[in-house]
């Protein structure tokens, strides 16, 4: 019989400042796992350390209660008071341990539900624990289980499906009107931090060229740098303007920065090639009417969002769908687990 | 024998169709897998009736309204399966596929006897002819899929009404490019099929062109195709009011094909 207990904190039950006291870097942890298994009643363990968790699963001898020795190792081992970090601490055993281990590889329990990191993250620490001899038959025969259903659930459903940020929608929008980015140029007016995240993402994915405009000239040329671009001067917006295929603009400004009659005039010149404005400004920098002219797309903060929500809405979906393969799963192996 | 491999085709089409919607739905492989498996078999197996009914009328099968369907229905299964070769867009087989069922299984119910080949069409021609008039059809056909696919699209992104057709459709660039592409390839077998039909009467009848209704509905279809050409080339038509050009273009084509068999008498009266 399989006797499984754990204990942990995570960015659900406790703030960063407690998160961070408790982590184990890449270096302590070969000697953590290994202090971890000379306790006595402890056989087999695994620790995992992410900025947003941390774990420490154990099996044991039948019978005998862990969590009270894990907590004192996890006290012992970073020095810090037990009642400093107890109320954020949750204690599993037996099968709720497990069904939590299960929702942990499936990024059920992550802050962004359905991201890709923590399946790497578990197989690191499966693999450290098995390095130092920390891991054998049983807690083994676990985590290659946690890791399968975690491969499982991300092809077979559509947990990391649809962007579920702001700049990642914006991205996901730009190729749903573009398709290929590899020869589109960004004009990137104004150097807001999401602005210059959308431009990263959009950088990442081959766009050609990337103008910088902004009001103060050394910031415009430090982030144009960054993306191998060109620093603009800001009068020049409107010339440039024509050239660009997607316009990020975030700058603070009481008027409309970019007019109608202005992308009228540009869709005429560049005979009607697509044009994607991305709005981050707020009061809004682009006229909205904009998007009523064919070929042009006008998306401001708002709509970003919609778009995330909805992505995020269907991801909430098929977290249900997991939940229920995450209990066939736990069905399976519940005979050989000591639940008591 | 025919029978039964002609309503298999059906089948194979519909299972086909099926599958391309349910693999809008489901994340497996397989089932996609499945619906272009079925889509080449309904396909390989409709090639055999076609050369089974050649050997059968020792002449080709393009001489009544039952044959030219199923062959239509043919050509577009075939500029399908090029265009996925190369875009795997299911969606479009959807439509694709639905489309062709719906021809088969209106040919199913029209008169599929074997009669004599007509004296008037029994030439070289005859093949020649009607096989690039029909690989035309079936490009304006699979245009006018991707039109109305762009125009939901286009609709959603700009409503921002993002729905759950949203993220299984392929993005608007690559609609419009394929779009145009293959209304390219459709308007030079148009103008091949109306130069061929041209010389043919020339040497039939003596006449290039004798202001027939299906001569005068195919220069007008040729007309609004070139029209799409010559505005997007020149002023930039691209986008939603191509997909609009597209669409009635076909429209067209259908009046071309059908209407004029239908309501008007005239030298492609057979048809």
């Amino acid at each position: 019989m399989m006797n499984i207990e754990l204990i942990g904190i995570s960015h659900k039950t406790a703030p960063i400042e407690i998160r961070e006291r408790l982590s184990f870097s890449n270096g302590s942890l070969e000697k953590a796992l290994c202090l971890l298994i000379q306790n006595s009643g402890i056989k087999e363990g695994v620790i995992l350390s992410t900025c947003n968790r941390v774990e420490i699963y154990a099996f044991g001898d039948n019978g005998c209660s862990l969590s009270s020795c894990l907590t004192d190792f996890l006290s012992m081992f970073h020095d810090i008071n037990k009642d400093d970090f107890q109320n954020h601490l949750y204690s599993l055993r037996g099968l709720s341990a497990i069904r939590h281990l299960f929702r942990v590889s499936s990024s059920l329990d992550s802050q962004v539900l359905g991201e890709n990191q923590i399946l790497g993250q578990i197989k690191t620490a499966y693999f450290k624990a098995k390095d130092v001899m920390a891991l054998s038959s049983q807690g083994a025969f676990l985590f290659e289980e946690a890791i399968k259903l975690g491969k499982r659930v991300r092809s077979q459903t559509q947990i990391g499906y649809g962007a579920v940020s702001i700049s990642t929608a914006a991205v996901e929008m730009t190729k749903k009107i573009f398709e290929d980015l590899s020869q589109k140029k960004v004009l990137i007016i104004g150097a807001g931090k999401i602005g210059e995240l959308s431009v990263r993402h959009l950088y990442d994915r081959g766009v050609e060229v990337v103008l910088v405009a902004n009001r103060t000239k050394a910031r415009a040329q430090d982030l144009a740098n960054k993306f191998n671009g060109k620093a603009v001067d800001f009068s020049k917006v409107t010339e440039v303007l024509k050239e660009a295929d997607i316009v990020i603009c975030s700058v603070s400004s009481p008027h409309l920065l970019v007019t109608k009659s202005q992308v009228v005039e540009i869709m005429g010149q560049r005979k009607q090639r697509p044009v994607f404005f991305i709005d981050l400004g707020l009061p809004r920098n682009i006229d909205p009417q904009i998007n009523d002219l064919d070929n042009v797309y006008v998306y401001n903060l708002d709509d970003l969002k919609k778009v995330k929500d909805v992505n995020l809405r269907e991801r909430l979906k098929e977290a249900e769908k997991i939940e229920s393969i995450i209990d066939e799963c736990l069905h399976k192996i519940s005979g050989r687990v000591n639940n008591a | 024998m025919y029978e039964i491999l002609f309503f298999g085709v059906l089948i194979a089409y519909l299972i086909s169709a099926a599958c391309f919607s349910i693999s809008l739905i489901s994340t497996r492989t397989f089932i996609n897998k499945l619906a272009v498996f079925f889509t080449i078999f309904g396909f390989i197996t409709h090639t055999a009736t076609l050369i089974l009914r050649t050997i059968a009328a020792k002449f080709p099968p393009m001489s009544n309204l039952y044959e030219s369907m199923s062959l239509f229905a043919w050509t577009i299964v075939l500029v399908f399966l090029i265009v996925y070769y190369k875009y795997k867009i299911n969606i479009f087989g959807v439509l694709v596929m639905l489309i062709s069922s719906l021809v088969i299984l209106y040919a199913s119910t029209l008169d599929s006897a074997i009669r004599p080949l007509l004296p008037a069409l029994q030439s070289y021609w005859l093949a020649v002819h009607v096989i690039t008039c029909f690989l035309s059809y079936a490009c304006f056909a699979c245009a006018f899929s991707l039109g109305i696919m762009y125009l939901i699209q286009e609709r959603q992104v700009k409503t921002k009404q993002l729905g759950w057709f949203f993220s299984r459709m392929p993005s608007l660039a690559i609609m419009d490019k394929i779009n145009h592409n293959i209304i390219l390839v459709g308007f030079v077998l148009l103008t091949a099929g109306i130069i061929t039909g041209s010389v043919w009467a020339q040497t039939a009848w003596g006449n290039w062109w004798s202001w027939d209704p299906k001569e005068t509905w195919a220069l007008i279809t040729w007309l609004i195709y070139a029209a799409y050409l010559h505005a997007r080339l020149n002023a930039g038509w691209r986008g939603k009011r191509a997909a609009i050009l597209s669409i009635i273009g076909f429209v067209s084509v259908l009046f071309t094909y059908l209407g004029v068999g239908l309501l008007m008498s005239g030298l492609h009266s057979y048809l």
